[in-house]
């Protein structure tokens, strides 16, 4: 029997373990079938892909990556036996009520079944034929031409023809393939499918309809996939029908030998035509030609003699029947020439057949690639590394902290920062010291004229600006005299005051005459605020004028100047003095900040206070304290500055009297803080304007400067929050887009603060679209 | 181990755009984001899982509250060895500072820091300040200019800030990128650690294979479309006694015809389905002014898709065509060139082929019933239109970047769309790859086993990589 079908009848569990990645005809359908399965779920539900992906590459690093190491990803090796391991495990997930209805095993069992009937069939045929041919009456011997030609004659004609069937098949697929015209395949494989359903139905009766509906679904996958597995399929028909053969062979061959054994049997041969016995002779010779080395004359064939002695004539038996009496040897002498001529022209030639069919088969398995479309799927999602990216639960965590009011008058809690007090903090900003420079510098140059005024202002009007300077410049001066205000308070200080007027006075030579004004009265300060006071009082005046004519900018009206030169000034002065020392005079600012909190505050304010009131910028009932965040300040020209006081005084009907930024640092915090608490407030609850740059969604940190100024300016104090949106070339203050201001409305609303207004610094309809 | 994975913590101030890129870099448009800042209130963690091994995650923060604050610190304490750690230390009861806290977290346990900026816009006070302070916790760090809009003239300015603090520095816009963007982004995660180089190498590997596995997913599910919607065919048993009259039988005819084309847009709508789950979209539509959002029979898909008629004759008659068809096409090559009257007369796809039908009616004669039978489709074109609508869907699904969901698709400086050409993916397709899609297209509709089945899928496999890779213009404006 076909050896290959052994290995296949045990059950799929116990398919061989590792490193066998032999194919068989039945692997090959239950390989279909599962593809075939997984094809029409993924068509019927297309979200099953994942699932799917997530099996096959499941059942590739479990079971199969680790064992077939040698093998490359994409070599035919890998494939073959990834996809092999993979049936494997397919078939060893399988119900095991359902694993014997695979239609690989159905298809085995079929085989086996039909093979067997064959195999029947054909042994009792031989028989048949055999005891036929060889039925001895005792009158007339057995016809040995007939006995050959039969049985080893037509026989062998059939295995060449089969022969040269394959051999033309082979040629004519090599040379470029056509249709499969084998007589067998076009009979059997019908017969042998039919079989295989039989089968399946037989079992099928007694399973349960779902299983029933599920099997029968896959009939007829086989000849869908003829062309797939053309060379392997006809295969499959080849064996059975050379077990057929070899049966036949077997029946005849065994018939024989048991009638010569049991019964005497007489052959003879006869010929109308004139033949003489020694042209017999020598086609018998010819005959035996494969055998003659092992039984020789007389043995394996018969003698000259024998030949001629075992003639027949008719008329002999007719009429001379009684007194002819041929020699009974030579009438038996063809006995085993007759058993030798069908082993070697009909059995050895089947057996070959079947040996090389089994053989080519297993070549042909080999040499499937696996490759077609399905396939390859399935071989993507095995290889495929499954790519996970979904999150982790995604809970939500607390809103963007809304802080609360800060204690008014109390410590300042740590301003922006938690600073820690003690440490001397170099709080490096380079960027700051740089932009400074590039930025400002158009802004410095229209301030010529300033000089011209000075001399006015400088009694008047810069009084307050020098503070507000002072405050607003993130970069020095500002912060020289704030914090030489401050600082007197306290001893550590000192030190760096001096530096820090070291560092202005450095300053001093690249700024005009004025500034060397100014700086003197920085380090003098108070005496000199003092004496500035009285003439900042007719500040007020030039201001109103300059809300008035804010078109006009600084040069033609010395009174616009005070506000617009406080705001360039600070940043024309910066320059020179960032570069020197940025961080040291930062430093005082800071630590009047942290240490301020627990004991200066107490103090600065009694000590201030006459300074303060006097030297402290003052706030006419009308006007208010404008502090602009860096962002915008930044950015702002010249020209920008009476726009932007303007816009204000729309928005409040405020003057602007001082001017400060924020949001670089603590220490800028603390400037503008300073210049609210000791600013001279004509109408008690103070004026604070704040802008800032709307485009950027509301932070804590921004809130947190609010609560501050609040903390600082008394709860009833008015406050607006002025936004302005992201400045284009065209325009430095753009109205803010609607959803950007939401923004910040819901959260200003948070903070629940009755005397805090938002507005849109400009309204959009004001600036058309932009 | 787990200690090596590389966890990248997505960092930058509320609305850079944190989320739009990690949905982008991972694919995965189910990120929250809102427009609204502070969308992201703690540190979601999305990892890169392969084949259950996590390789990489992603952290996506909460926007900086308290970012001078922070530096402030960092500087009054630059003595400390790890500032991240010693700062969350110091900060995690307070309540105002719960945000930075929950940044810096995944900072102090190790991970490389990616700040998002958005280049869009110039530099602030508090990105220098941001830029400062990641800077200080020494962290392997990158940057990513998010620019979502075509305002570059800061970009010089944010590369010269970012390049002195940063390892590396990378435009990515999030709401654009492609899948080639996505990989070299990728790429550049391996040159901010070096340590990282091979987990980073081997998330790569699994998304340049998941995605070609995703490309060939898709060239399936078009093929399928192309063979399910030409061999379409819808029929109807109609009794005799209904059609006594002819509008009886005209209404018949009417309705059929509906339901053909209603069966051939359900097949269409199912195989973009198919698509859109390949490529992991969940929210993703196509914009309602996009020729996908059109009827697929409509005149203005007729016009736009498909091949020229010149085109379709020259493949019609080299694929061998049915020589009806062919015909038919150089006929009607005349007389449109001339009168152009019957195009206008019918109209649509139908018109653009001169009044050939888009498929035959049959009818067949039974006793006392008769038989209508539309289908399969026989115009000539309409494969074509076909084809490149599918592919349109597929190039727009397989660019669409996860993050996009809030788009601000109204915001007038966005990432203006390319100079408009009217023309699908199979008029520059070569006369050979023409001609292979025909000769599929005519075996479909007959109703065969498809030839060049292999050959069409190269082309669409070829076609949806070029898109991909940014070789091919995606037509994102059809």
């Amino acid at each position: 029997m076909d050896p290959r079908h052994e290995r296949t009848n045990p059950t799929p569990a116990e398919d061989p373990p590792l490193g066998d990645e032999t194919w068989t005809v039945a692997d090959i359908i239950d390989f279909e079938y599962y593809l075939d399965a997984d094809e029409g779920k993924l068509r019927e539900q297309p979200a099953s892909r994942k699932d799917l992906a997530a099996r096959d590459r499941a059942i590739y690093l479990d079971r199969i990556e680790q064992e077939i190491t040698p093998a490359q990803p994409h070599t035919p090796a890998h494939r073959r036996t990834s996809l092999r391991r993979w049936l494997t495990e397919r078939r060893s997930d399988e119900d095991p009520s359902i694993r014997p209805l695979l239609p690989g095993n159905a298809f085995a069992a079929a085989q086996r079944l039909g093979t067997f009937a064959l195999a029947a069939c054909g042994f009792l045929l031989g028989i048949g034929v055999a005891s036929a041919l060889l039925n001895y009456d005792g009158h007339r011997p057995i016809s040995v031409p007939s006995f050959v030609f039969l049985l080893v004659v037509v026989q062998f004609l059939f295995v060449l023809a089969a022969v040269w069937a394959w051999i033309s098949r082979a040629v004519r697929r090599a040379g470029g393939g056509g249709r499969d015209a084998w007589l067998l395949t076009q009979v059997m494989r019908p017969l042998l499918t039919r079989a295989a359903s039989w089968l399946q139905q037989q079992r099928l009766n007694q399973s349960t309809t779902e299983i029933r509906e599920r099997a029968l679904a896959t009939q007829g996958l086989m000849k869908s996939h003829y062309a797939i597995y053309g060379p392997v399929s006809y295969f499959p028909l080849l064996i059975p029908a050379q077990v057929f053969g070899v049966a036949f062979n077997l029946g005849v061959i065994l018939t024989t030998i048991f009638l010569e054994w049991f019964t005497d049997l007489a052959f003879g041969w006869g010929t109308s035509l004139i033949a003489h016995p020694q042209t017999i002779y020598d086609i018998t010779r010819a005959i035996a030609l494969p055998w003659s080395w092992l039984f020789g004359e007389g043995a394996g064939y018969p003698t000259l003699d024998q030949i001629a002695g075992s003639r027949v004539y008719l008329e002999q038996w007719a009429a001379a029947t009684p007194s002819f009496q041929p020699d009974p040897e030579h009438l038996r002498s063809w006995r085993w020439f007759l058993v030798l001529a069908v082993l070697t022209y009909g059995l050895l030639p089947r057996l070959i057949l079947l040996g090389l069919s089994v053989l080519f088969q297993r070549l042909a398995l080999a040499r499937l690639p696996f490759t077609h479309g399905r396939i390859q799927a399935l071989y993507a999602r095995m290889l495929t590394p499954i790519l996970d990216t979904s999150a982790t639960v995604m809970e939500k965590g607390p809103e963007m902290p809304i802080p609360a009011p800060l204690a008014p008058r109390g410590p300042r809690s740590g301003l922006v920062g938690p600073l820690v007090a003690d440490q001397p903090v170099s709080l490096a900003r380079p960027w700051r010291e740089k932009s400074a420079p590039t930025l400002r510098k158009p802004a410095v140059k229209p301030v010529p004229p300033v000089p011209l005024l000075r001399p006015d202002q400088a009694a008047a009007a810069p009084a307050t600006p020098q503070e507000t300077e002072v405050e607003v410049k993130p970069g020095i001066e500002p912060l020289e005299s704030a914090s030489q205000l401050v600082q007197p308070r306290f001893g550590e200080a000192k030190t760096s005051d001096e530096v820090e007027t070291a560092t202005s006075l450095r300053a001093a030579p690249p700024s005009p005459p004025e500034n060397e004004q100014e700086i003197e009265q920085a380090p003098e300060s108070k005496p000199e605020l003092e004496a500035l006071e009285p003439e900042r009082k007719p500040e007020p005046e030039p201001e109103t004028k300059i809300e008035s004519e804010s078109e006009s900018e600084s040069e033609p009206e010395p009174e616009i100047e005070p506000e617009l030169e406080p705001e360039r000034e600070p940043e024309a002065e910066p320059e020179p003095e960032p570069e020197p020392e940025p961080e040291p005079e930062i430093e005082p600012e800071l630590e009047p900040e942290r240490e301020p909190e627990p004991e200066p505050e107490p103090e600065p304010e009694p000590e201030l206070h006459p300074p303060a009131t006097e030297g402290a910028t003052r706030f006419a009932p009308d006007a208010c304290l404008l502090l602009v965040h860096v962002d915008v300040d930044d950015v702002l020209e010249a020209e920008d500055r009476p726009r932007l006081e303007q816009l204000l005084t729309q928005l409040t009907g405020w003057r602007v009297s001082a001017y400060a930024t924020f949001g670089a640092g603590s220490a800028m915090t603390a400037r503008a803080l300073d210049l609210l608490e000791h600013g001279d407030w004509q109408a008690p609850p103070p004026r604070i304007a704040v802008v800032q740059d709307g485009s950027q969604p509301p932070i804590t940190e921004n809130l947190l400067f609010l609560r501050e100024l609040r903390a600082a300016a008394g709860t009833q104090a008015q406050m607006l929050l002025a936004l302005v949106g992201d400045p284009e070339d065209d325009d430095r203050l753009p109205p803010l887009r609607a959803f950007d201001f939401t923004d910040w409305q819901r959260k200003i609303d948070q903070m629940a603060d009755p005397y805090l207004r938002l507005e849109m610094l400009a309204t959009p309809s004001e600036d058309g679209d932009v | 181990m787990v200690a090596k994975i590389p966890r990248l913590a997505i960092m930058g101030h509320p609305n850079a755009g944190k989320s739009s890129v990690v949905a982008t870099l991972t694919e995965n448009d189910q990120v929250a984001i809102d427009k609204r800042a502070g969308t992201t209130t703690e540190s979601d963690v999305y990892p890169v899982v392969i084949d259950g091994r996590t390789v990489i995650e992603f952290i996506d923060t909460p926007g900086f509250q308290n970012p001078n604050a922070i530096l402030e610190w960092f500087q009054a304490n630059e003595g400390k060895r790890d500032l991240a750690r010693a700062f969350v230390a110091a900060h995690r009861a307070n309540p105002l500072f719960s945000h930075d806290c929950a940044l810096l977290e995944p900072v102090a346990e190790g991970a490389g820091i990616i700040l998002v900026v958005d280049g869009s816009k110039r530099i602030k006070e508090k990105d220098r300040v941001e830029i400062e302070l990641l800077r200080l916790t020494a962290r392997p760090r990158m940057a990513i200019l998010n620019n979502l809009t075509r305002q570059d003239r800061y970009m010089s300015q944010w590369q010269d800030a970012l390049s002195k603090a940063f390892n590396s520095v990378r435009e990515f816009n999030a709401h654009r990128a492609t899948y080639a963007e996505r990989i070299k982004l990728l790429n550049a995660l391996k040159s901010i650690d070096q340590r990282w180089e091979h987990l980073v190498e081997d998330a790569i590997d699994a998304f340049t294979r998941d995605w070609e596995r995703r490309t060939d997913q898709a060239a399936a599910s078009i093929l399928d479309l192309l063979k399910d919607s030409l061999s379409y065919k819808v029929s109807k048993t109609v009794k005799d006694s209904k059609l006594i009259f002819k509008s009886g039988r005209d209404r018949v005819k009417a309705e059929i015809m509906a339901e053909f084309e209603d069966g051939l847009r359900r097949l269409e709508i199912a195989a973009q389905e198919q698509i859109r789950a390949h490529f992991r979209h969940n929210v993703w539509n196509v914009s309602s002014d996009s020729v996908l959002g059109r009827d697929l029979l409509s005149d203005e898909v007729g016009q736009a898709l498909g091949l020229s008629r010149r085109q379709l004759a020259l493949v019609g008659m080299a694929a061998g065509a049915a020589s009806g068809v062919t015909i038919d096409l150089a006929t009607a090559g005349h007389s449109l060139g001339t009168g152009a009257l019957i195009g206008a007369a019918t109209g649509g796809v139908l018109g653009m082929v001169g009044g050939k039908a888009l498929a035959k009616f049959d009818i067949e004669r039974a006793p006392g019933t008769h038989r209508f039978t539309i289908g399969p489709v026989s115009n000539p074109r309409f494969p074509f239109v076909l084809f490149d609508r599918v592919m349109l869907y597929s190039a727009r699904a397989m660019n669409w970047a996860h993050g996009r969901q809030a788009a601000e698709e109204e915001a007038p400086d966005k990432v203006p769309d390319k100079a408009i050409r009217r023309q699908g993916f199979s008029e520059e397709l070569s006369g050979q790859q023409q001609r292979e899609l025909a000769r599929f297209f005519n075996s479909a509709r007959r109703g065969r086993e498809p030839e060049r089945e292999e050959e069409c899928r190269a082309i669409v496999k070829s076609l949806l990589r070029g898109v991909s890779m940014s070789e091919i213009d995606s037509r994102s404006n059809l």
